[in-house]
């Protein structure tokens, strides 16, 4: 028998869900239609250029299914839980939300936590325009269990920590689904990490889409420190309404082949849009940051902080992209991505990218590639630091200032410590 | 109407100074392409052999290949079936002198503002000048022939120096390189060849004087410039062309090779028809310009304004393969009502120690769309590159847009890679801070605008900076307030 290409697959795990009793929705049957219109990206494809996803999910998934059964048991589980009591802790295995296992304290007043059901069916996929991502399409065809968050008008929530269990005994996949709707003038902090089980190839398809309501603030933080056999293409899609504030912060510490598509939507004005991310990899992990920041408003402001080290055979891909549509006169945009390279066979391909047809603007870009600087190095060795400590010193200090907009300590001091670890 | 409305009005409504045509006795190929008009072109430049063989080679190529789509630019798909591939103005014999060149000719560059006798008598400027396919008159050949310095057209250099078009041609932009050089290669109709020998530092700036005429020719130049080792030569190219309805092709190439310690300059000032205000007609710019600092120690230095064409796909490129060598780019692209442009550079950093700097600034007015794509990359032997990109662009009006599309590759961890670019408009401030002194609106908005692009200016040769000054003042008078 030839083999199944991988597209056939999806496929087949799309075709054993119409039998299943949940059934399919026309928003899945949307999504499978136009994914399989979009098909993976090709080997041209400008959008994919550096991570031929195509080829390394072939190559890496000729047998794939969404696990059925999990080898997590329950103490575990609550054992990974941050030790905050005034929080949701919330708990995905293999992609798919167990309420049953997750410990919610929010008042449903202020924050519905719920699976997605029929009724914001409506609004799945329409928050922000990702009908032109096949794997957010994908992800639309597949997802079960997908997690519905609904932050009461001016509402100031308790933060929401979502632990993600993936089973990779076998070659796995997940489909991951969050939506988050944020009323005006309410606050929701969201954190994100995964834990994985055994060494098989797992393939994560995540997608998270966040509506922003006037005056709203999100803030979104997710922590990937994948094992070596983890493959994923998550998807981050925000709209925001007038003077509402996004925040996304994206920290990549390993896995295989990572490509992260973060895209904001500036739908109106005085908004603000932040989007940093930092990815401190070796060995073989490629990790590729994909962003697009749509200015489609006046007086609006957003930035842009990407930065990376870079080690052994890694690498580190960053393409940002702005767009300042006419109308949006008054349009403040930046960006930054900056890379340090600590070995020969380490490679950075780096493309931020402005496309303005608005003149009332102000919009930079910045990037560098480069090493440490040797004459700090030597200021700090004059100093009696030995050469390892000085050059980790200033790694760390590197690294770091991507931080500064993780507001919980907790986190914080946990992100913090792997870059110690990594660099120190 | 404001003031800034009426200067704007009275700009826009301004005509191209330089449209016009002369009506010559042109010696054509039948409109379209095959291989026929391949073997046409070939015959009557009474090619070798091998050069046929070449160009059908690339002829074939192209049939096979799809034209690019992925520039930032719109424009209706060109048949190329339409176009005329070769055009000669018709000459009884061939000029031996000046004096002999039809009068007409010479009148047409009075026109332009360069006679040749005066270019001769005054400037030291070595002009070869291409008026549709075929050279026309080359001065100053022998003070340069003296020091061992070829200079002339393209099929003169094919006739008398063939074992170095043969050594050159294509070593740099391969015949097949892409879509529009394959283009090129199968039907190029003439173009400059430049040799300078080992240790000679060129003693003048040489320069090509390229102009369109006759309605429905594409023109298809090629340009090969050679510098052996240690030596020296400055290169300006420059163009106008006459106004004309329908779009006119252009897919030029360009070559240079820089051996060891050689050092090239090529500056261009680019001024072709952009169109009128309304976007109709205008010259298609499809340039393939590349240069190749083969030896250690090499430099290559491009530098080039941009004014004119509807549409400019072009990307002047550097491969630094020796040890030490120098890349650089400067650019001014201006664009103005439906003009677009996707011009930029490529840097591949081979060699060790290898250095490039770009710094690119555009300008875009009216309803025009002004893009900036270059690809920096430093290969894995490239130890201690360093590359340093600087792109700004200037906003003047809300209906045109700026963008940028910059590649930055890095796969050797010594390299220093740095990119910078902004995005910004004539500021209020500004321009009342120069009102307060006493320089009224206008004069401050020139001033503003030749600050913002003085970076490249000042790169320019002094015989081409009064011209491209002049060119960057007419292309944006009054176009901001």
């Amino acid at each position: 028998m030839a083999e199944l290409t991988l597209t056939d697959q999806f496929t087949t795990i799309f075709e054993a869900k119409t039998g299943s009793k949940e059934g399919l929705s026309d928003f899945q049957k949307g999504s499978f239609e136009a994914f399989n219109t979009l098909g993976l990206p090709h080997r041209k494809s400008e959008a994919y250029k550096y991570t031929q996803i195509a080829r390394i999910l072939e190559k890496n998934f000729s047998e794939v299914s969404v696990p059925l059964e999990t080898s997590w048991d329950i103490a575990e589980i609550k054992e990974r839980f941050y030790p905050v009591n005034e929080a949701n802790h919330l708990v995905f295995i293999n992609g798919v939300w167990k309420s049953d296992l997750s410990e919610i304290k929010s008042d449903a007043n202020h924050l519905q936590i719920s699976v997605i059901s029929e009724s914001e069916l409506d609004l799945l996929g329409k928050v922000s325009n990702s009908s032109r991502d096949p794997f957010a399409q994908l992800n639309g065809a597949q997802f079960s269990g997908g997690l519905f968050f609904k932050a009461a008008r001016n509402s100031d929530n308790i933060p929401t920590f979502i632990y993600h269990f993936l089973d990779a005994e076998n070659t796995s996949i997940s489909f991951p689904r969050i939506l988050i709707d944020a009323e005006t003038g309410s606050q929701t902090r969201v954190y994100e990490k995964t834990f994985v089980n055994g060494d098989a190839a797992a393939l994560v398809i995540g997608m998270l889409e966040s509506k922003v309501e006037s005056n709203a603030s999100v803030r979104f933080t997710k922590l990937q420190q994948y094992p070596k056999n983890v493959y994923a293409v998550e998807g981050i899609y925000a709209s925001q309404d007038k003077d509402s504030r996004f925040h996304t912060n994206t920290f990549t510490f390993g896995g295989a082949v990572i490509r992260n598509n973060v895209v904001i939507d500036i739908d109106g004005e005085n908004c603000e849009g932040h989007m940093n991310g930092l990815y401190v990899i070796s060995g073989n992990t490629q990790v590729d940051n994909n962003t697009a920041v749509d200015h489609k408003q006046p007086h609006s402001f957003s930035n842009e902080l990407y930065k990376g080290v870079i080690d052994e055979n890694a690498r580190g891909v960053f393409n940002g992209k702005i767009y300042v549509r006419p109308e949006a006169q008054k349009t403040n945009a930046f960006q930054s991505n900056n890379n340090i390279i600590l070995s020969d066979s380490a490679t950075v391909n780096t493309k931020p990218q402005l496309e303005i047809w608005a003149d009332d603007v102000k919009c930079s870009h910045g990037c560098t590639t480069g090493q440490l600087d040797e004459d700090a190095i030597f200021y700090l060795r004059a100093r009696g630091i030995s050469k390892v400590r000085a050059k980790a010193l200033m790694l760390t200090a590197f690294a770091v200032e991507t931080l500064e907009e993780v507001k919980e300590e907790l986190v914080k001091d946990e992100i913090e410590s792997i870059i110690l670890n990594k660099l120190g | 109407m404001s003031k800034d409305d009426q200067i704007l009005e009275e700009f826009t409504s301004k005509e191209y100074e330089h449209g016009w045509s002369v009506d010559f006795e042109a010696d054509e190929a039948p409109l379209g392409i095959s291989e026929d008009i391949v073997r046409f072109i070939s015959s009557k430049k009474e090619e070798p052999e091998w050069l046929l063989e070449w160009r059908l080679k690339a002829y074939r190529r192209w049939v096979e290949m799809d034209e690019p789509k992925w520039a930032n630019v719109t424009y209706p798909k060109i048949d190329y079936q339409a176009i005329k591939y070769y055009s000669a103005p018709k000459q009884s014999k061939k000029a031996k002198s000046l004096e002999e060149v039809d009068p007409e000719l010479l009148k047409t560059f009075e026109r332009l503002g360069i006679s040749l006798q005066e270019q001769k008598r005054l400037t030291g400027v070595a002009v070869d000048a291409v008026i549709d396919s075929v050279s026309v008159a080359t001065t100053f050949k022998e003070t340069l022939s003296e020091l061992g310095i070829v200079f002339c057209s393209f099929s003169e250099a094919v006739q008398e120096h063939p074992e170095l078009i043969k050594k050159y041609l294509g070593s740099v932009v391969p015949a097949a390189d892409n879509y529009f050089a394959a283009l090129n290669s199968a039907v190029f109709s003439d173009g400059s060849f430049c040799y300078i020998p080992k240790g000679v530092r060129c003693p003048m700036e040489l320069s090509t004087y390229f102009r369109i005429n006759a309605a429905n020719t594409g023109q298809f130049e090629r340009t090969l410039i050679v510098a052996e080792p240690g030596s020296y030569v400055s290169y300006l190219e420059g163009c106008t062309a006459p106004m004309r309805d329908e779009n006119q092709l252009h897919a030029a190439v360009v070559e240079i090779y820089a051996a060891e310690k050689a050092e090239v300059k090529y500056s261009t000032v680019q001024n072709w028809y952009p169109g009128d205000k309304n976007g109709k007609g205008g010259i298609y710019n499809f340039v393939t310009k590349r240069g190749i600092c083969a030896g250690d120690h090499s430099k290559i230095s491009w530098t080039q304004v941009e004014t004119g064409s509807a549409v400019t796909w072009k990307y002047p490129s550097c491969i630094l393969k020796g040890d030490h060598s120098v890349g650089e780019f400067y650019s001014v692209a201006v664009t103005n009502n439906y003009q677009q442009a996707d011009t930029g550079t490529k840097m591949i950093h081979i060699g060790k120690n290898t250095r490039s700097r770009i710094v690119s600034k555009g300008i875009s007015a009216g309803k025009s769309q002004n893009s900036y794509r270059g690809q920096v990359n430093i290969m894995k032997r490239a130890e201690n590159a360093r590359n340093f990109s600087q792109c700004d662009s200037l906003l003047m009006g809300d209906k045109c847009g700026a963008h940028t599309f910059p590649y930055i590759d890095v796969e050797n961890n010594s390299a220093q890679v740095e990119h910078e670019a902004t995005t910004s408009k004539i500021g209020e401030d500004q321009i009342f801070y120069c009102q307060q002194r006493g320089i009224d609106e206008e004069s401050a908005v020139a001033l503003i605008v030749n600050g913002f692009a003085k970076e490249v200016m000042n790169k320019l040769p002094m015989e081409f900076a009064v011209e491209a000054q002049k060119l960057l003042a007419l292309t944006l008078e009054g176009s901001v307030g």
